[in-house]
């Protein structure tokens, strides 16, 4: 295409003349969008830093629409105590009207981890109080996210509340380093719940700490009876965080006191791998394989809980949380037909339970450290835990495992003092290190392989002898 | 000054001076800007940092890291992470194999004349398993397949022993593969049917003409004709099953054993269960090295159907 340089001047001298009557009428359409586009940007931008800067503070206080008073958050585990923890609240708030609302966070167990760990390393200053996983609390206060709450409030505590009344397990699992990272809330233990009604039926001698697996066993072939629609029992052998704590109870037990530990406490060195490792696991699979309900490698625990409730099974090996939903009237049928006792003993060994406490921990960053320390007093005093037991909920004082009117109502109250006893004696909890989910991540993957069949028990103790070995060289515990 | 009259000429009006003249030329820039700012701090940062995160161990508790070199691609090699790749594809293969054959079986099927009638009901049916999230189809497939309660089991069970469709580690892959079936068939069927409709009907009435049977039809018109979209169809489905988590999350954990364990439930809890984003990381880039190998030939793909065109 030609163009003619002459014809374009003249052009653009009319255009001058044009271009200024525009410059004096406003901006240009192309201005606008230009300028309004580098303005949006802008604004896009400091509107983000804006609402990162404030949110904790706008949000945490726009819950109930007040201002000016503290609002408390209360990060919580779903499971049946929130439904009278929510009613605890709701009558502290009464009496408390500094504070405007106690909002219960709920997470799953299977995310609560995660979600702690997410907010507590960004700083969230809404997150006040926590319950907190026994094996999660070394990692959250070895980072620092935690309170001293025996130490960091002595100028506020109340000086009635008794520390010492909680049981020595519950202490050993709020303790890192020689602080209280927490308060012992929900004495939680890994114990034997089984239809009292079945083993009387069937002329069986009722377990007791003393029973051996092997009397286990012998129950297993006469109780469990597919054909009925009854099986021999459940435990957690889906692949996940918890299957290698059921494992771990069989192999506590299987190991004379007090060497009972899977990794050596001093050096690091693993030990499973050792004889009561494969031992244990070939236990483990062979009364998966024969007794246990069907597919019982993808069930998860809410699941056989409800059959346990609906009558189908005759033992659960699991927690103690549960046996309150399991007299529990409204949601259950097997009502006053059980027993319960510490699960069995290996061969050489002695009847093991598993530590599972629930932890109250205090976000270090919490915009309301006092107000959440007293709220924290309130829920874990033994007046409150009281009015718990008497609803078969969990608690954390070892008082009220000796109160007449708790033992009259649920009597499980007694089994679960023995099981935290057996816990002390038996140091049966899991190993404690701030990575413990990714050294538990080893056992487990390996576990479910055996529980499968992939592998052999012993192939399985081997690679998690030598997977967690690699890995506690590298984060510096173990040497050489 | 060609460049000004240029402009000039193109635009009409006298280019700007001073402070509006950089504030003009930043225009096409500004324009750009709040795209380039999303995609720049949604994809590449992250994919940089990820780049950069595989090669340190970094505990995201703590905050600390520490370079340790190729370490963690080293580790690959050993662990979980082979076996996953082949679970991946040993699940993604048949899945994309028998997703496609269905689909372009009911897509013929739902043109026949006899159904046209029934057809957009038929197909209103076939379409609902994808609107469906699946978690919702993983936790409602998880009850049916209960060994006990689950409707399955109690219509199989006349005197016949339970199938325990999930705990069985032979087994659950084979029933993740026909729940991702039942998703995913009616994606491939809608492509078909809309690549059936393009085919004109002389094709067909000039090859009944020079007396080919039905499945020449098939083999010669049809085939051939739906041959693009049925490319991208495999593709797409190539690249989804590969990223699959959230049936398998909800429904075997990648259990029994690891029979179920595919590559984005290993890297999901490699990074987020035990926050070892080190080797998370490591194994996120291998497999959007392994996912780029579909993604190419999608994009080869499209490029030439374009030209085509």
């Amino acid at each position: 295409m030609k163009v003619s340089t002459k014809k374009l001047m003249r052009q653009a001298d009319g255009l001058a003349v044009e271009f200024s009557k525009a410059g004096k009428r406003g901006l240009s359409r192309r201005d606008v969008l230009t300028y309004g586009s580098w303005a949006a940007t802008l604004f896009g931008v400091a509107g983000t830093a804006f609402l990162d800067g404030i949110a904790n503070d706008t949000f945490a206080q726009s819950v109930t629409g007040k201002s000016g008073n503290a609002v408390l958050t209360y990060m919580y585990v779903s499971g049946p105590e929130q439904e009278y923890d929510r009613m605890f609240a709701a009558e502290y708030l009464k009496q408390h009207p500094e504070i405007d609302d106690i909002v219960f966070d709920v997470f799953s167990y299977d995310e609560g981890f995660q979600k702690q760990t997410l907010a507590l390393s960004r700083g969230d200053t809404t997150i006040d109080l926590m319950t907190i996983d026994e094996p999660w609390l070394p990692s959250h206060a070895n980072a620092g996210y935690l309170y001293n709450m025996r130490d960091e409030f002595t100028h506020i505590a109340d000086p009635n509340y008794d520390w010492d009344d909680f049981h020595p397990a519950g202490v050993g699992a709020t303790v890192w380093n020689n602080q209280q990272y927490g308060i012992p809330h929900w004495a939680n233990t890994l114990g034997l719940i089984y239809r009292k009604d079945l083993y009387e039926e069937a002329g069986l001698k009722l377990p007791t700490p003393e029973s051996k697996w092997s009397d286990f066993e012998a129950a297993l072939k006469v109780l469990h009876r597919p054909d009925r629609i009854q099986f021999g029992f459940a435990s957690v052998h889906q692949r996940g965080d918890l299957n290698t704590t059921d494992w771990m109870t069989y192999a506590h037990s299987w190991l004379p006191y007090p060497h009972n530990q899977f990794y050596d406490e001093s050096s690091w060195q693993p030990r499973m791998n050792e004889a009561f490792g494969p031992e244990s696991i070939e236990l483990y699979v062979n009364l998966l394989n024969n007794y246990a309900i069907p597919g019982s490698l993808g069930v998860d625990w809410d699941h056989f809980v409800a059959q346990y409730q609906q009558g189908q099974i005759a033992h659960l090996i699991f927690w103690s949380s549960y046996w309150g939903m399991i007299e529990d009237p409204r949601v259950s049928k097997v009502i006053a037909k059980n027993g319960w006792s510490t699960p069995y003993a290996g061969e050489h060994g002695f009847a093991a339970s598993h530590r599972g406490y629930w932890v109250l921990g205090m976000n270090k960053a919490s915009r309301h450290a006092e107000f959440a320390y007293k709220f924290a007093e309130h829920m874990t005093s033994k007046d409150t835990y009281k009015r718990s037991a008497l609803k078969g909920l969990l608690f954390g004082r070892k008082s009220l495992y000796s109160d007449p009117d708790v033992l009259a109502k649920f009597p499980y109250y007694g089994q679960q003092q023995q099981n935290l006893d057996a816990i002390v004696k038996q140091r049966a909890y899991r190993p404690r290190l701030p990575q413990f989910a990714k050294l538990n991540e080893v056992l487990n993957v390996n576990l479910a392989a055996a529980s499968a069949g992939e592998i052999t028990a012993k192939a399985a103790t081997d690679r998690m002898a030598s997977d967690s070995a690699r890995l506690l060289k590298r984060w510096g515990y173990l040497k050489g | 000054m060609v460049d000004m009259v240029a402009q000039m000429a193109a635009t009409g009006r006298l280019p700007p001076k001073g402070w509006r003249a950089r504030w003009a030329s930043l225009g096409p820039w500004m324009f750009v800007a709040p795209a380039a700012l999303l995609i720049g701090s949604l994809t590449a940062y992250p994919l940089g940092f990820a780049a950069v995160m595989s090669f340190f161990d970094y505990d995201l508790v703590s905050g600390a890291s520490y370079f340790v070199g190729p370490e963690n691609y080293r580790a690959l090699l050993t662990g979980s992470f082979v076996h996953s790749v082949g679970v991946t594809l040993a699940f993604a293969i048949p899945c994309v194999l028998i997703e496609t054959i269905l689909g372009v079986a009911i897509a013929v099927l739902l043109l026949e004349p006899q159904l046209r009638r029934m057809r957009a009901l038929i197909m209103g049916i076939v379409l609902m398993p994808l609107l469906m999230a699946p978690v919702v189809s993983g936790v409602t497939f998880k009850l049916m397949l209960d060994p006990i309660f689950g409707v399955l089991n109690r219509l199989l069970s006349g005197g016949a022993p339970r199938i325990d469709f999930l705990g069985n580690a032979t087994l659950a892959p084979i029933t993740l593969m026909a729940i991702d079936v039942w998703t995913w068939t009616p994606f491939v069927v809608l492509l078909v049917t809309a690549a059936l409709l393009s085919i004109p009907e002389q094709l067909y009435e000039a090859g009944r003409i020079d007396g080919a049977e039905n499945f020449q039809l098939f083999r010669y018109i049809t085939l051939p004709m739906i041959r693009p979209v049925l490319l991208v169809a495999v593709l797409f489905r190539a690249i989804d099953i590969m990223k699959l988590a959230d049936i398998p999350y909800t429904v075997t954990q990648g259990g029994p054993g690891s029979s179920t364990d595919f590559l984005s439930l290993l890297i999901y809890r490699t990074s987020f269960k035990t926050f070892d984003i080190g080797s998370g990381a490591a194994m996120s880039a291998i497999f959007l090295i392994l996912l780029l190998v579909p993604v190419a030939v999608l994009y080869r793909v499209t490029q030439r159907q374009g030209r085509q065109n």
